[in-house]
């Protein structure tokens, strides 16, 4: 028994390597003064300086941040009133409105961004920031609801009941029951919806318009042009952000 | 069955370190062939962890364990001739009770007629026939507990371990399991290795009993001699209920032995050894060997001291009266609800409390 | 809180119904229509009836595109299996302490920008990439070799890129086997692979269902791997849907490759439905 677990210890090992080791590759060469690259010329942080004065960098950045505050609100609002509903109430054709929940997420990424293109293309909607928001939304909804559901199915509703035993109403009985129980879960769930819209390709890609850049479209188009060392600078950066937002999420769990 | 002296497993100098503390400390004992042998500590003892060396699901630091001669170290739990019931039965909660109980046979390679005549046997003998295809989760505890025992059993193991067998089931499940027990190891014929912290029920099921403290037996024996005769404190106190007074040794000659506790009258006992004198002692009485009664009686080989009734506790088969001695010494004494009721006692009730001379024993500190 | 004590039940979930229905059911809806349309001369509609973009489909044409996303999508699938499981049963068996930290290990390259760990392979694979020159440095190779724009670097980078997705479900899964049976399967004469056969695998099944339709989905509708590590030669029903309707500009064709490609996911993702109570999410 022994044995076979120092078997798979190893294995584990290669695939933690296989996981990291690009990631780190990319990290290293962020400092590598060489432009073109994967020959070590010394250390630098000049790429990383280059990105700070890369106006639309800042640009996309801000728009990133826009669209996936604004995103993660309205998933956030309105998800909690549907979480409340589909898990304490009752209503016709309640699976079918679940799959229609779920579809968003099972669906490619690529249909559900063509789909939102032919639709605002033929409203004549104008595609930007706002087409882009609408997209996010499409996906960060359901996902919302998905927690919040999870975390209301461990609430039990007998402490609801309790509060209006005495005498609460329903309304006060959520507030200041319910709703501060689930808390923790509707940060949880706005991390994650916040960080699936500043990851977000696909959706954009196909809903963005002229002067509506974002973080990852302005990271592929940087990708288009030529491999340069300040796409891994840019690269070190995010993943650093990655950490930190991983840090944060786990220092609200152990509250 | 009586059991036959040969030893069926030896446990020599076993030696298990947990981090940094010593789980097992140079155990020694041998457990007979067909022997109902129980290992009984408190938690932290080493028990399990012995347990799980003679299974092989640990290998010992040092020392050795032989099972019918054959020495076992570096030997995995699937190359050993012994079968475990775990203490949450670890049923294969995605098998049948017929696939739980044939997958030791499975694994070993034994045809399938000869299987399907063996679950049969074995689950009459556990007596739950009929339940073939159910899965453990269908099952009552009582029944999965059965089933955990078959699954054992099939193989005719050398020795089957129990890790705290009764523990889940409650009281009246657990005293017909008991009796079960006994009687499948009758019939069956196998040796049995129990580990349990319910000091009582070991005294029921066992021929053995080993007392562990620290990583360390402190006494191996029958029930009888571990309550009868303990040879330590420890297993005075861990064995059976004890009645505790703490003193010194004041004077002896060849019989009779004075024992002083501050604030009370001094005791008689029998049987202190001279170097024992003016050395400070536990002195140990067991409830059933005190008398309560409302006058002063006390013959020349009686000790009697006055006491007053703190607590009345009706346990059904015995009325327990908790009585004080020396002011801190709580003690326990019995009563038979038999008699009369007046006749009892109340709280608040003085009495005097008297036992024979010859009963207490003496443990040096 | 049940129904009949809110007045107003419904309100709490029309605003969701409204902005889903807006923005993705009429959106679905409309390509599902539109793939019936014909394409117009300069790229656009014409509203003329047709299930010419259905036939087309048929088109040997595009079988090695089918072929290869199916292709790709199991393997990936079969060797993120492969690759992920040892590392997710070790995490399930570790120490709470050691749990924690490779769970982190584990969820950061997860919440990693996808871009980014394309990127990297991209980084690796090209022409003057680290493969190419540690080989040429070394003296494996005379030549550096193709290996960014072909299949094998798709592949690759499917692989590394979804391989988080079967880890997690997988440790979920296995975290939850009690120890207790795996002695007990060793207790009853098991070795270590029939372990693993009999109770392990049977007993994960639920985690390993779920962690296969977690990367077989994105995988089979992948865009940013293809398009980036794959270029032209290596085009997915992903690459091919853009490319219908950003570049050849047809729309109803690129709507029917679309749905074609939805029935692949949902042949798939039906299971996920149902999967998903015998998972308990």
């Amino acid at each position: 028994m022994n044995r076979s677990f120092r078997w798979l210890t190893g294995m584990s090992v290669g695939t933690l390597v296989f996981l990291y080791g690009p990631i780190l590759v990319i990290l290293i060469f962020s400092f590598n003064a060489s432009k073109i690259s994967a020959t070590w010329e010394g250390g630098t942080l000049h790429w990383y300086g280059q990105l700070a004065g890369d106006h639309s960098l800042w640009l996309a950045t801000s728009n990133s941040l826009l669209v996936g505050t604004v995103s993660t609100l309205v998933a956030l609002v309105l998800g909690l009133g549907a979480a409340v509903f589909l898990e304490r109430g009752r209503v016709l054709g309640q699976p079918l409105i679940e799959g229609i929940l779920l579809l968003p997420l099972v669906i490619p990424e690529v249909m559900l961004g063509v789909a939102l293109l032919l639709f605002f293309v033929m409203l004549d909607w104008p595609l930007g920031l706002t087409t882009v928001t609408a997209g996010h939304c499409v996906f960060n909804l359901p996902l919302v609801i998905m927690v919040l559901r999870a975390r209301l199915r461990k609430i039990d509703p007998v402490w609801e009941l309790a509060a209006r035993d005495l005498g609460a109403s329903p309304w006060q009985a959520f507030v200041h029951v319910t709703f501060p129980l689930l808390r923790p879960a509707m940060l949880g769930a706005g991390l994650m919806a916040f960080t699936l819209s500043l990851d977000d390709f696909v959706v954009t890609f196909f809903t963005t318009g002229p002067g509506a850049t974002t973080l990852p479209l302005k990271v592929f188009s940087m990708m288009r042009t030529g491999i340069t060392p300040e796409i891994n600078a840019l690269s070190a950066i995010l993943v650093t952000v990655s950490m930190l937002l991983i840090g944060i999420s786990l220092a609200f769990q152990r509250k | 069955m009586i059991s036959g002296k040969n030893p069926c497993v030896q446990i020599a100098a076993l030696t298990k370190r947990h981090g940094d503390t010593l789980a097992v400390d140079g155990l020694s004992f041998e457990v007979h062939e067909n022997e109902f042998f129980s290992i009984v500590g408190p938690s932290g003892s080493g028990k399990t962890t012995t347990l799980r060396l003679i299974a092989g699901l640990l290998q010992a630091d040092r020392g050795e364990i032989f099972v019918n001669g054959q020495a076992m170290s570096g030997l995995l739990p699937n190359q050993r001739p012994v079968n475990t019931v775990f203490q949450d039965y670890a049923l294969f909660p995605h098998m049948t009770v017929w696939n739980n109980i044939a997958f030791g046979l499975r694994m070993q390679g034994v045809a399938q007629s000869d299987m399907a005549r063996r679950v049969r046997d074995v689950l009459n003998i556990v007596q739950l026939p009929g339940k073939v295809d159910r899965l453990p989760s269908e099952l009552s505890g009582g029944e999965q507990q059965r089933v955990a025992l078959a699954r054992a059993l099939i193989n005719h193991p050398a020795v089957i371990l129990l890790d705290e067998p009764l523990g889940a089931l409650d009281q009246q499940l657990r005293q017909d399991m008991q009796r079960e027990l006994k009687a499948i190891q009758a019939q069956v014929g196998v040796t049995i290795i129990c580990v349990t912290h319910h000091q009582s029920e070991a005294l029921l099921l066992s021929d053995r009993i080993a007392v562990m403290n620290k990583g360390r037996v402190e006494q191996i024996g029958t029930p009888e001699e571990l309550y009868s005769q303990p040879q330590s404190l420890f297993v005075a106190q861990f064995v059976g209920q004890s009645n505790r007074l703490e003193g010194e040794v004041l004077a002896t000659n060849e019989s009779l032995s004075v024992f002083q506790c501050p604030g009370v009258k001094p005791i008689h006992i029998f049987g202190v050894s001279q170097e024992l004198v003016g050395v400070r002692a536990m002195m140990v009485l067991r409830p059933e060997q005190l008398t309560l009664s409302r006058e002063y009686q006390c013959d020349d080989a009686e000790n009697c001291l006055e006491t007053s009734i703190d607590q009345v506790l009706y346990l059904g088969e015995a009325i327990q009266y908790v009585i004080t001695i020396g002011s801190k010494f709580s003690w326990t004494a019995r009563g038979d609800p038999q008699h009369d009721r007046t006749s009892r006692f109340r709280p608040g009730e003085k009495a005097f409390v008297k036992w024979k001379a010859q009963y207490g024993l003496l443990f040096p500190q | 809180m049940t129904v009949s004590s809110l007045r107003q039940p419904s309100l709490l979930l029309l605003p969701t119904l409204l902005v889903l229905g807006v923005f993705f059911c009429i959106p679905l809806l409309l390509m599902f229509v539109v793939s019936f349309a014909s394409r117009g001369l300069y790229g656009g509609l014409e509203w003329v009836f047709t299930v010419e973009n259905y036939q087309r489909l048929a088109d040997p044409l595009y079988w090695t595109i089918y072929g290869r996303s199916l292709f790709l999508a199991v393997t990936t699938t079969v060797v993120c299996l492969i690759i992920g499981f040892p590392l997710a049963y070790v995490m399930a068996r570790s120490s709470p302490r050691m749990q924690t930290l490779l769970l982190v290990l584990v969820m950061i390259p997860f919440w990693t920008n996808f871009l980014v760990r394309t990127y990297a392979w991209m980084f690796l694979l090209r022409t003057e990439g680290l493969f190419n020159s540690l080989f040429l440095h070394v003296g494996i190779l005379d030549a550096p070799l193709d290996l960014l724009y072909t299949n094998g670097a798709v592949f690759i980078g499917l692989v590394y890129g979804y391989l988080p997705f079967m880890i997690l479900p997988l440790y979920v899964a296995l975290e939850r086997i009690s120890p207790s049976l795996e002695e007990a399967a060793h207790d009853l004469y098991a070795g270590s692979v029939s372990v693993f056969r009999h109770v392990v695998i049977p007993l994960a099944k639920p985690g390993i269902v779920a962690g296969c339709i977690l990367v077989f989905i994105p995988s089979i509708g992948a865009f940013i791997t293809p398009h980036l590590l794959g270029g032209g030669q290596s085009m997915m029903l992903g690459t091919l849907i853009q490319h219908e309707f950003l570049v050849v500009r047809d729309w109803p064709f690129g709507s029917a490759i679309s749905f074609l490609l939805m029935l692949l996911v949902l042949v798939v993702g039906v299971p996920l439905f149902k999967g998903r109570r015998l998972w308990g999410s």
